[in-house]
Parts: structure tokens; C-alpha cells; sequence
């Protein structure tokens, strides 16, 4: 089997320095990788990010990551995603990579994705070039997320994303800002490439179970939402030789 | 001329942005509303400090008005049941 743990928008700032490492303690018994959905970071400083993999010194697991809004918000992405990457998260954007538990492999294609909106009520590439750079945006990382899930060859494939893909998970969230939380191309692209889960973050308000057009489950992990250190997700399967010779050894390998 | 005062819907908006660009707090999930002369501040932060930095600066922004804080910081229950897909 595979065990997923997963969990978005902790927003660690320097101030909560110690507060999530006691949560994970127990992760590396229950689960075999740590995804994370984004907004690990308050606004994006170095100072938070080194906070932030502090915090996950003992989690024991590999651990993928795709980066927020507000990871981005000092403008600091790249030393963010440096300091992460030095402390061994791997940090996906328009990127893929696998992970090798017990025999059996899981990929993962990863983007922060962006906004837009949903079918019927969503931003168009055209007029004002603004426009134009807001939803040209969104596109380019739904092509880049399609290709990449395409390219994986692994027994289960995950999407992880910060926006969301599918209107489901943003019910509690104002209807006004959908089109700021995710966009439809997003879903769209995991549905033509296919996957076996969509895992995002961003809405705080959102509810936590959806579905893509296509009926591919979408989990939004929020803390806010789920109220928890993170969810955890099984893919059973027959146990291979190595996962009944004992727990497997989880070797991350970049696509 | 410019409107006097300035009516709440703008002054909440006002807040908010300072609330998303002041260093001590940083989050958009913060909501204001101003009803019968009182500022109510809902949504949720990461960490006591944020909240408590939400008191202090919606204070000195709407001095005239009295504050409710009632911004939550997510619990952290159990991990719950994990899900077989």
C-alpha cells in the first residue's frame, strides 16, 4: 500500500517556531510521504522557511512540496525554495517526481496553479493585457501539469496543487472569490492526463471533499478545513515481497 | 468633495489591506465588518500573536468603535480516519 499524509496553509512564521513539530511525530508510523499543498510560509521570508523545515525536522518521510500565494509575497520564491530544497523538500513547480515505497511507486506532478474561475463564470484571455497575463498564466501552468502527470509512469499518480482544480471544495467560500482560488483549467488538465488524486490548499473556507468534472477526488487540506496536523490517505494494493518483509524504505528520485 | 465620514464598507476594506500587508499578521483570511458603530474581525490566523496583533492594530486604525476579536486559530484535532481510495 501507500500511505499519504498530507496538509496545506500552515503560514509558519517566526512565531510558530515549535508549534507543529509535536504533530508530526507520530507521521513517519502512519504515513510513507508528506505532501504539502502550499503556504508553508507566513509571507515568504527566508527567516519563516527555515522555521518551516525546523519544524519538520523528525517528520522521517520524504517530504513534496508546491509553494502558495503567500510564499511568494516577499518575492523571496526562489531563497524560499532553496532553503527548502537544502533541507531536502522537494520543491515541485511544473515539475514531476516519484517515490519508491516498498516496490510500488508514486508519482507526483506538482504546481502552485493559479485563479480564474469555473465553467460559466470564468476570466477569459482577452482584452486589457493584464487580463491577458492573469489567465494566460493559469493556462500555462495547467499545460505544464497535464504534460507532467502524462509523463508519469507509476503505479499512482497525484496531483498537488495550492489552487483548486474543482468548485466542490470551495462551498463555504464566498462565491465572489472562486475566481480567485482556482480555475477549471486546472481540473481540466488533471482529467485529460488522468490521475488518482488531486490534493490543494488556499480555501481557508472551503469544505474539504470534491471531485473533478471527470470524477477524480479532489482533497483540500487546509489546516483551516481540516482542523488536523494532516490527512492521511491509502492506496491499497497487493502487498508486494518488500512491503511484507517489513515497513519500506521510501527513496525519492527526481523524474 | 470627498465623502465625510467615510462610509464603513471602505474602512473595513482599509483594515483588511493592513491587516494583509502589516508584518506582525500577514493573512487574508481575516474579515471585517462594521455593525452599529462596532468593528467585528472573524476568520482564522496561525498563531496567538497574530490575533492579538489583529486587537492592537484594529484598535489604533478604528479607535472610536469597539473591537471584537473573534478570529480562531485552527485546532489541531486528530489526523482523523484515513481515507482508502
Amino acid at each position: 500500500m501507500i500511505r499519504i499524509a498530507a496538509i496545506a496553509d500552515v503560514h509558519v512564521g517566526e512565531d510558530s517556531a515549535g508549534k507543529l513539530a509535536p504533530h508530526y511525530e507520530r507521521l513517519r508510523d502512519e504515513a510513507d510521504v508528506l505532501l504539502v499543498a502550499g503556504d508553508l510560509t507566513r509571507v515568504g521570508t527566508v527567516a519563516e522557511a527555515r522555521t518551516f523545515v525546523s519544524e519538520l525536522r523528525d517528520v522521517g518521510v520524504p517530504v513534496v512540496a508546491v509553494l502558495g500565494n503567500h510564499d511568494y509575497e516577499c518575492g523571496n520564491d526562489r531563497e524560499v525554495t532553496a532553503v527548502l530544497r537544502d533541507a531536502g523538500v522537494q520543491v515541485l513547480e511544473g515539475e514531476r517526481t516519484s517515490v519508491e515505497i516498498g516496490g510500488r511507486r508514486l508519482g507526483i506532478a506538482g504546481t502552485k496553479g493559479f485563479g480564474g474561475g469555473f465553467v460559466g463564470a470564468c476570466a477569459s484571455d482577452f482584452g486589457e493585457p493584464e487580463m491577458k497575463l492573469f489567465i494566460r498564466h493559469t493556462q500555462q501552468l495547467a499545460s505544464r501539469l497535464q504534460e507532467n502527470l502524462e509523463a508519469l509512469d507509476t503505479d499512482v499518480r497525484v496531483a498537488l496543487l495550492h489552487y483548486s482544480p474543482a468548485e466542490g471544495t470551495l462551498h463555504g467560500e464566498r462565491l465572489e472569490i472562486w475566481p480567485f482560488l482556482g480555475s477549471y483549467l486546472l481540473g481540466e488538465a488533471v482529467d485529460h492526463a488522468g490521475a488518482d488524486l488531486v490534493i490543494h490548499g488556499h480555501a481557508h473556507g472551503g469544505t474539504e471533499k470534491g471531485h473533478t468534472a471527470g470524477g477524480i477526488p479532489v482533497r483540500n487540506v487546509a489546516q483551516p478545513v481540516v482542523k488536523a496536523p494532516y490527512r492521511l490517505f491509502c492506496f491499497d494494493g497487493t502487498q508486494t515481497e518488500d512491503e511484507s518483509a517489513g515497513r519500506p524504505d521510501a527513496v525519492v528520485e527526481r523524474a | 468633495m470627498p465623502h465625510e465620514p467615510e462610509p464603513d464598507d471602505y474602512l473595513c476594506e482599509q483594515v483588511r489591506r493592513t491587516l494583509a500587508h502589516d508584518d506582525r499578521v500577514g493573512e487574508l483570511d481575516v474579515h471585517v465588518a462594521i455593525v452599529a458603530g462596532k468593528v467585528f474581525v472573524t476568520g482564522s490566523v496561525a498563531t496567538e500573536l497574530r490575533r492579538d496583533a489583529i486587537s492592537t492594530i484594529v484598535g489604533e486604525m478604528l479607535p472610536a468603535h469597539e473591537l471584537h476579536n473573534d478570529v480562531s486559530i485552527p485546532l489541531m484535532h486528530d489526523t482523523g480516519e484515513i481515507e482508502h481510495l
